[in-house]
């Protein structure tokens, strides 16, 4: 009984620690989710684009620019890849209307992921009030609505500066009026690599998700990132094309030839998944031709 | 099996718990016999097998049943018959493992020195990868086939007993090794009791165990730096923080598996002594992965005559090495291995010349096991040569590079390094305190109320963003 006693109590602080969104990471994906649900909400037209994602959707792609070179209303709602492939698709089909089309770009390392969770999963669900978000099955949904009572030693750290310091540990995120970034953070980044396979849970995932998507009279279509990798690189190469045909097997896929993999570092910011400004364009009017193209062959 | 994932204790809510109240229904209705017990528990523990890697689990029970039908032969033939398909047993259970573990191995890393075709060959790739648990099992059931053809007992073992005791589920993936005179009669006499008194200490157990794996093994793991090979001071403070996070790893898990063992009334192996307070490497060895070191004393230095003979030098050098390889399947397990070998080879010539205080002899223990983890750290040779390089040449350690260390994290990062530094000194500090001869086992301070209680909140608080495979599960 006293241990029962102590796990909920223990629970239940972590809890309310995750709900108050005192970790910048957390607080910064909640209130991004909540300008991009609105966001969603508020678009009117038909049909209209949605880009689904971590922050490489986020910091990736110019829903604005999409808009009017398509000629489709956009939205950009990446998120955080911490959130793991079940949330982020879960809250962007939550913002659906019959008609749309829905492009997801996940990163690698959460299609590799075998549990379909991410270390930001729970306590976003416990911000947002929905404990178990995401939640993919019993199983699943009992193991995200625990983690929503589970935190860390970097979060509470940070919490714990906030509550003595009383500095704002919540940072604002800066989107524009389809959800893009607007500020973009210069750094050198690290080249990244593609590794392993795309894990059975992923794949699970998506075609749930193909399915939730065409019974709500919408479109999918998958897309990889863009990404930083070393010049010699060829296993990456290898990689992302295994990534490639598990998701072409699920639904119409966006890429060009070289796999979206990149080699040069002055196209990323901080992070090997960001891009900067002006490759931010270059990568949005790809996207955009490839949506025109793919919507062109499906009407045909 | 992994004790890490959610999936496993929600698998264990969800089929024992019907499992046990389906049990007291039947109890109370009378159509229970406390026979059928030890069958609940080794379909327990076959649904978490199975549910883990039902290929592993296929591999597992075919081993097993085939080590149960030369283990009833035994009495009907005569000894040496005996010794012949025992023999032809453990050498099936050891080709059983080679091939999983160190099929490839072999092929590209040892024949390919000197056939350079085989080196550039393809990989080898096991069937179903490397099994959860064989490298564990393996040693067990080979023990239990020695043991029972050392000591030939004319009690029979029923098959249902023999299965229990090697896939009891809180061990079966990463031990403690247990052995036939320790494990097989808490089988025998199996029984679903769940004392109060049983599931309050287990239950302390896995709270301590829980502390030692998410908050000091994994906030450690995230702060090793392995493909940093060019700033000494950070190679240096990632081969002690590499140190600090394996212990824990593999005590914490040790500590669950104890836990789950004694919650359902099995009383498992102590595996870790507070082997960082040790003051020599032999005592090292005595507290380090208890019940992997007592296998190798006992079946492999013994039976090569132990320190009865001349050559206790080399015998205690190839049981490292063996040990080493155990470990891993790669020339830096081997180098490891080897290198403990020598440690240990040269302290045992040291001490009989020279006495050294106490305090030095920890000294001296402490930082020769935390620089061999080196070895074990990096699996990548040429990495794992640079580094060694820069260890050993003394302008690695200017100012400029530890300045520049300094940029390996952020301030909060450093500030958490510090903190989990701290926390593992305190517990490494209490199991100290206890494991003097007639103090009692190192875990008791943890154990004690209030700490345990605390120690269980604290894993849900303190832990890392992402959780770490455990190191041994590699094994």
């Amino acid at each position: 009984m006293k241990w029962a006693v102590v796990f909920t109590v223990a629970w239940g602080l972590g809890y309310a620690f995750n709900a108050a969104s005192f970790d910048s990471d957390l607080s910064w994906t909640k209130s991004l989710y909540e300008r991009k649900r609105d966001i969603a909400a508020s678009l009117e037209g038909t049909p209209r684009l949605l880009f689904a994602g971590g922050s490489g959707v986020h910091y990736g792609v110019d829903a604005m620019q999409v808009e009017q070179e398509t000629g489709m209303p956009s939205v950009n709602f990446g998120l955080h890849a911490g959130l793991g492939l079940n949330a982020i698709l879960r809250v962007a089909l939550e913002s659906l209307r019959p008609g749309d089309v829905v492009v997801a770009i996940p990163e690698y390392g959460i299609l590799q992921d075998a549990d379909g969770g991410g270390w930001l999963s729970g306590p976003f669900g416990a911000a947002i009030r929905e404990p178990g978000v995401g939640g993919f099955g019993p199983l699943e949904t009992a193991r995200e609505t625990f983690r929503a009572g589970v935190t860390n030693q970097m979060s509470l750290g940070k919490g714990v500066f906030v509550a003595l310091f009383g500095a704002s540990g919540r940072t604002r995120p800066l989107a524009d009026s389809r959800g893009s970034t607007s500020v973009f953070f210069p750094g050198i980044p690290v080249p990244g690599s593609v590794e392993g396979r795309m894990s059975p849970q992923a794949e699970r995932r998506l075609r749930v998700f193909r399915d939730e998507v065409h019974q709500r009279g919408a479109t999918l279509f998958l897309a990889l990132p863009w990404l930083l990798i070393g010049p010699q690189d060829h296993e990456s190469f290898v990689a992302a094309g295994r990534y490639a045909d598990a998701l072409r097997a699920v639904a119409p896929l966006l890429c060009d030839a070289s796999l979206n993999l990149q080699t040069d570092p002055a196209r990323f910011s901080d992070s090997s998944y960001h891009l900067t400004e002006v490759s931010r364009r270059a990568r949005s009017t790809a996207l955009a031709q490839q949506i025109r193209s793919a919507l062109g062959g499906q009407q045909r | 099996m992994n004790f890490t994932e959610f999936s496993f204790w929600w698998l264990l809510a969800v089929v024992g718990v019907p499992i046990l109240l389906l049990r007291t229904a039947a109890k109370r209705a009378g159509a229970w016999r406390e026979t059928f017990d030890p069958v609940v528990l080794f379909v327990l523990s076959s649904i978490l097998f199975w549910s883990a890697s039902p290929v592993s689990f296929t591999i597992h029970i075919i081993e097993l049943l085939l080590n149960y039908a030369v283990f009833c032969a035994l009495p009907y033939v005569a000894r040496r018959t005996g010794y012949v398909l025992a023999g032809a047993a453990i050498a099936l259970d050891l080709s059983v493992l080679a091939y999983f573990k160190y099929a490839d191995f072999l092929v590209h890393d040892v024949v390919g020195l000197i056939v350079p075709s085989a080196a550039s060959a393809g990989r080898l790739t096991p069937v179903a990868g490397l099994p959860p648990g064989i490298s564990f099992y393996t040693f067990q059931v080979v023990a239990f086939m020695i043991d029972t053809v050392r000591t030939p007992d004319a009690t029979p073992v029923a098959l249902l007993d023999y299965l229990n005791f090697a896939s009891f589920f809180p061990l079966v993936v990463a031990g403690p090794i247990e052995r036939r005179a320790d494990l097989l009669p808490q089988m025998r006499g199996f029984r679903w009791r769940f004392s109060a008194g049983d599931v309050d200490i287990g239950l302390r157990w896995i709270a301590v165990g829980a502390f030692l794996k998410f908050v000091l093994a994994d906030n450690l793991a995230s702060f090793v730096r392995v493909a940093n090979s060019t700033n000494a001071w950070v190679v240096l403070l990632s081969v002690y923080l590499f140190g600090l996070r394996i212990y824990f790893d593999f005590a914490g898990y040790s500590c669950i598996a104890l836990g789950l063992g004694r919650a359902l009334g099995v009383r498992l192996t102590l595996n870790f002594r507070a082997p960082y307070g040790s003051r020599s490497i032999g005592e090292f060895w005595r507290r380090w992965h208890v019940s992997l070191s007592q296998w190798f004393r006992d079946y492999v230095f013994i039976p090569l005559g132990g320190s009865r003979t001349g050559f206790v030098a080399v015998n205690l050098l190839i049981v490292f090495v063996i040990s080493g390889f155990w470990h891993g399947a790669g020339w830096n397990y081997v180098m490891w291995g080897a290198y403990h070998g020598l440690l240990l080879i040269t302290a045992r010539t040291l001490a009989r010349r020279i006495r050294v205080p106490a305090a030095v002899g920890w000294f001296a223990t402490f930082n020769a096991v935390m620089l061999g983890w080196l070895l074990f750290m990096d699996t990548d040779a040429s990495r794992l040569a640079a580094k060694a390089r820069l260890l050993l040449t003394p302008g690695s350690y200017s100012l400029a590079s530890l300045r520049a260390a300094g940029g390996t994290y952020s301030s909060v990062e450093w500030l958490s390094v510090l903190i989990t530094v701290g926390m593992a000194g305190a517990v490494l500090l209490a199991e100290g305190r206890t494991s003097r001869p007639g103090a009692g086992h190192p875990y008791e301070a943890l154990l004690a109320m209030p700490f345990a209680p605390a120690l269980l909140a604290a894993s849900l608080f303190l832990g890392a963003k992402t959780f770490s495979e455990f190191v041994y599960f590699a094994f």
